[in-house]
């Protein structure tokens, strides 16, 4: 363990020439090696960050097509509007996921500054969990609002006017939200305040 | 020569330098492994701008201390690093116990700044002037001199504390 001793910057400027020297005399990573740990990583990226997006984007917008199709066939005006909100629900989920992780992932390491860059990424990522922590409260919704009109398109019961589906799905439904809502925010909270302290960081 | 030959190149030439950029922005190692392939992996996507006319170490430092900021946020969407026996970022020398010790202190002092004034440290160490640190991050001469001060300040308040 390093002793507990701070050092001056002359001290650390000398240290660090050595360290450089010893760096630079270290083995070199192959050239064959490095395009070919270049190319996995870009698959990496691909299939393990955006491909799960797009994929999850997909079955949203494959859903919110088959409602479409089925609302027609709903035959309570408040199953209906619950469909319609749902639907509407299932397509801008995703489109606001997507849009957050676009903009993270278009940022240009080479033609920024640091200064501006992390500016730049401070700000989308606030954006970011700004649309995260609306798109939650949205899936709240939607996970108790979607329950009334699927029953009926499986079973033809009209559960808005069933005492179970407001005594218990919709309790039960909103405590889940609650519980959920509270973890993560505190997340959320924390994370842009993190964010803001960068920023103010940055202009200081 | 090619483009990936010329990338290969750039990257064989400077690797020391990004291996700075990952030790002094992570301390651990599988983290450092990380983002060095974060930073090579980025100098590739946007090699195609890379402009000859600037020096490539400016431009390296650059890309380097950009990927290390907003890598190093992104942790819940990190995707593992592929395993390379050949990156070994293992500076400790046992054979000078002390050095060792100072070496990792100053690693400490470093990691305790935030971000950006780790990445101002970091050109100083290399000995940047304060115009080369202001080209390369952005900030404006007279900035980069508030800030060194105050980074001194930093230390010296540690020193009493």
């Amino acid at each position: 363990m390093p002793k507990n001793r701070i050092m001056e910057l002359e001290e650390m400027k000398s240290l660090w020439a050595d360290l450089s020297q010893k760096v630079e005399q270290q083995e070199k990573i192959k050239k064959e090696q490095l395009m070919k740990m270049t190319k996995k990583n870009y698959m990496n990226k691909l299939g393990g960050i955006y491909l799960p997006e797009i994929l999850g984007a997909v079955i949203c917008f494959a859903y919110a097509g088959f409602f479409v199709f089925q609302i027609g066939n709903l035959e309570f005006p408040g199953n209906q509007a619950l469909a319609i909100f749902n639907t509407v629900l299932m397509v801008l989920l995703p489109v606001l996921s997507l849009t957050g992780l676009y903009r993270l992932g278009t940022l240009d390491m080479s033609s920024g500054k640091p200064a501006e860059i992390l500016e730049k990424f401070t700000k989308s990522r606030m954006y970011f969990w700004k649309v995260q922590r609306v798109a939650m409260l949205l899936s709240g919704l939607f996970a108790i609002s979607i329950l009334p009109p699927l029953a009926e398109l499986l079973g033809k019961i009209n559960l808005l006017s069933s005492r179970q589906f407001w005594m218990v799905y919709v309790p039960v439904g909103i405590i889940l939200v609650y519980i959920f809502s509270w973890v993560t925010m505190k997340k959320y909270r924390k994370a842009l305040a993190n964010s803001e302290q960068v920023l103010r960081d940055l202009t200081t | 020569m090619n483009q990936e030959e010329e990338f290969v190149n750039l990257i064989h030439q400077h690797q020391g330098l990004i291996y700075k950029i990952s030790s002094i922005y992570t301390d651990d190692w599988a983290e450092q492994q990380d983002l060095y392939q974060e930073i090579v992996f980025q100098t590739w996507k946007s090699f195609d701008r890379f402009k000859k006319a600037s020096r490539p170490s400016t431009w390296l430092y650059r890309v380097g201390m950009n990927t290390a900021i907003t890598h190093l946020n992104q942790k819940k969407r990190k995707v593992s690093v592929v395993p390379m026996d050949e990156l070994r970022m293992d500076f400790q020398d046992e054979s000078e116990p002390e050095k060792e010790d100072r070496i990792q202190q100053l690693y400490l002092q470093i990691r305790k700044l935030n971000l950006l004034d780790r990445g101002i440290i970091f050109l100083y160490l290399e000995g940047k002037s304060h115009e080369e640190i202001a080209e390369i991050t952005g900030l404006s001469v007279s900035n980069v001199g508030t800030k060194m001060s105050r980074i001194k300040q930093k230390l010296k308040a540690e020193l009493n504390a």
